[in-house]
């Protein structure tokens, strides 16, 4: 009989390998329990002197946690819905309609991405200006609305593995393009959906450049960039920027947590795997 | 609804819960409301961690002081001042008041994105203002013979030394450089395998600018507007940082001041025991300050510390070293420039404003720009709290104090200085000391010379 179990070295290979990428971030849990002063003196010990479980409180207090917490949570959840919408309807009509430059304009878009963002900063703030965006929540999320070449991409690939079947079938019963799209494609793409929500979450979750550049009211900073005030020339709050670093990390880990296996299963499915 | 629904339907509920709820708690505003009829004072500034709140402080007294403007504060930390006021300024919506520290004066003010002071300011005043200043921080503000920035604070560098380490080895602070080179090579540790443990001082590769004016270098000849680096003094200067290089190995020095720069933040490796001389800014008194506290009320022995000038080489310079600080600029198109000169004049001191800049150094720990704000009651009482800083604010004065040459291509300049200096001090194959800074200042040279011939020179 086979055996499946997989050989014990295995295990320790990867857990050698986890411990490599966990270090980083025990190492970020464990100064951020440190107190301030043995940061500047001696950064080196691993394990706190003094447990500080009140650098927690005050990470969350010296800054409008909550304010900035509600903006990422908004921006997020805004471009998450502008992104999966905007780029399934380009996805569906490069993966699922014929029409005359039809590829062309698809390699036009793959293009795209090979543009550095700093090339379209300019010409973006002029034009996020003039439509009076700026300095609003709504800078960072319009734009999304506008999709994504890598997205558009990634679900392209995972529609054309849909059977065509399904829309000749859907078209007979008299469903338009509009129906096929949101009744037959769209349940049948869930996890594609739910990766590249994934992504986009993450990367709203994450974004610095675009709050430091589209926003001038700290009212209306995220997290991420609320991140920064701990930051200064001579006197880092390291110990409270850590700690918030914590917090600010957390909702990922957990979202990860729960959505390893449909995100992993995206991943699979879109041809993103190598 | 299959499982995945249902896990996508519960991670976007609770979100939107954390939305509302966040929404319900929420933390105070972080801009407070402009009261009355005035008219608004948008200023940028990179002050996080505990200087925000010194910050925050100047600001409320000064829109509780007068009636006709209203500051509004937007902290930018790190070092991300310059990409955003330039695509500001490039967007036709710049703030009206940018606080800097890096050495931009002269290529902002080249390319017409700054606001003279003189346009601000009667002639009277920037008269005025020329006597106030002290030397470096009226350096620091002019390019082309016009104020394009108003000096705001000062950054020193002095030697802090461990006084106690010094007593056991039977040493006084150093007042000369072979003083110095002695308290290095006695207090140094070196363990059994040739590694060193400890320095007892180690040139810092960075700062060849501090030690090229204390052997009395110059490193721009404004009379002929060429650049200096090689010159002689200089050139010992450097010679004598190799020294050290020479002294202990290159891998030794490198892999020591490397592994400083790897550490989190901001940290001090005086406090950590890694040297016992080491030269750094005044901004350091407070962490020294912490950790003495720490200390006693660990019950430990409490460690004392001290800090001396720079001490020069026979021939050299006194009281001489590398300064720069922190300057306010208005940029180009600001829409309420006259209110951001009544705040630069507000948190400098200048205008009979000397207490007030007085009360805002003694609580940030910062170093005035004139001695009028020095000799002011509040600051002097903060001086007797923290004997330290007196050191630092006595070096603020003195005229060898010297800035990164405000021309174009100044960040440039100091950049290849202190690749000249690491490439000196980590590199047991570098070129003599000579040949480095005549090849730095033919580069600076070709660089400025092509700024200023380029089609947006002014």
């Amino acid at each position: 009989m086979r055996d499946d179990r997989p050989h014990p070295l295995t295990h320790v290979v990867l857990f050698a390998a986890a411990a490599v990428f966990a270090a980083p971030l025990v190492w970020m849990v464990l100064c951020s329990l440190k107190p301030a002063v043995e940061l500047t003196e001696n950064p080196h010990a691993l394990v706190p002197s003094r447990w500080e479980w009140g650098n927690y409180a005050e990470a969350v207090t010296s800054m409008p946690f909550l304010r900035y917490l509600r903006n990422s949570l908004v921006y997020c959840l805004g471009s998450v819905a502008c992104t999966v919408f905007s780029c399934s309807l380009a996805a569906y009509g490069f993966a699922r309609l014929r029409w005359r430059g039809r590829n062309v304009l698809f390699a036009v878009l793959i293009a795209t991405m090979l543009l550095p963002w700093h090339v379209t900063m300019i010409p973006r703030f002029l034009l996020l200006r003039e439509l009076g965006l700026y300095n609003s929540l709504a800078a960072l999320i319009v734009p999304t609305l506008l999709g994504d070449a890598f997205y558009i991409f990634l679900l392209r690939q995972f529609f054309l593995t849909i059977p065509e079947e399904l829309s000749e079938a859907a078209r007979i019963d008299g469903l338009g393009e509009w129906g096929i799209y949101r009744r037959i494609v769209l349940p049948l793409s869930v996890p594609a959906l739910a990766t590249v929500a994934l992504f986009q979450f993450v990367h709203a979750w994450n974004d610095f450049s675009g709050p430091l550049l589209y926003l001038s009211d700290a009212d209306k900073f995220p997290l991420a960039y609320g991140l920064e005030q701990f930051v200064s020339s001579y006197s880092d709050q390291t110990h409270l920027l850590l700690a918030a670093s914590v917090l600010f990390a957390l909702p990922i880990v957990v979202l990860f947590f729960f959505t390893q296996r449909t995100y992993l299963r995206g991943i699979a499915t879109t041809g993103l795997k190598g | 609804m299959n499982r995945i629904d249902a896990i996508a339907l519960w991670i976007v509920a609770a979100l939107g819960a954390a939305v509302l709820l966040s929404g319900l708690w929420e933390s105070p505003r972080e801009s407070r409301r402009m009261r009355g009829e005035r008219t608004e004072v948008v200023f940028w500034h990179f002050w996080g961690g505990e200087d925000r709140a010194v910050v925050r402080d100047v600001v409320d007294r000064f829109n509780a002081s007068q009636d006709h403007y209203w500051v509004r504060d937007v902290a930018v930390p790190g070092n991300n001042l310059d990409v955003k006021i330039f695509l500001a300024v490039t967007g036709g919506d710049p703030p009206d008041l940018v606080n800097q520290d890096d050495p931009i004066v002269a290529d902002w003010a080249r390319r017409g994105a700054l606001t003279p002071l003189d346009e601000l300011a009667s002639h009277e005043e920037i008269e005025e203002l020329d006597d106030w200043l002290f030397p470096a921080a009226r350096r620091l503000g002019q390019y082309d013979e016009r104020y394009y920035a108003l000096c705001n604070g000062l950054d020193v560098r002095a030697l802090y030394y461990n006084e106690t380490l010094l007593k056991q080895y039977g040493l006084a602070p150093p007042r000369t450089l072979d003083e110095l080179d002695h308290i290095a090579q006695t207090t140094s540790l070196v363990d059994n395998r040739g590694n060193v443990e400890r320095f007892g001082f180690l040139p810092d590769a960075r700062r060849l600018l501090a030690w090229g004016a204390v052997f009395g270098g110059r490193f721009y000849d404004e009379s002929t507007s060429r650049i200096t680096a090689d010159d002689p003094a200089n050139v010992r200067a450097l010679d004598w940082m190799t020294s050290y290089r020479d002294r202990y190995g290159a891998d030794q020095v490198a892999g020591f001041s490397l592994g400083d720069q790897s550490l989190p933040g901001k940290t001090f490796p005086l406090l950590s025991g890694r040297y016992v001389v080491v030269m750094d800014g005044q901004w350091r008194v407070r962490d020294i300050a912490a950790s003495q506290q720490r200390q006693r009320t660990a019950g430990e022995p409490v460690t004392e510390y001290g800090a001396c000038p720079l001490p020069p080489p026979a021939g050299g310079q006194s009281e001489a070293g590398w300064i720069n600080g922190n300057f306010f600029v208005v940029p180009r198109g600001a829409k309420n420039p006259e209110g951001a000169w009544a705040f630069m004049k507000f948190w400098s001191g200048f205008g009979g404003h000397e207490t007030e800049a007085a009360q805002t150094c003694a609580a940030g720990g910062w170093i005035p720009v004139a001695s009028a704000v020095v000799a002011e009651p509040e600051f002097q009482s903060y001086l007797d709290r923290q004997p330290l800083m007196r050191v630092f604010v006595d070096l603020a004065a003195s005229p060898r104090q010297i800035p990164i040459p405000v021309i174009p291509g100044a960040s440039y300049y100091d950049r290849q200085l202190r690749d000249a200096g690491q490439r000196a001090m980590y590199d047991a194959g570098a070129p003599p000391p000579r040949t480095l800074l005549e090849q730095v200042t033919e580069r600076v040279q070709a660089h400025v010379d092509r700024t200023l011939e380029s089609p947006d020179a002014r």
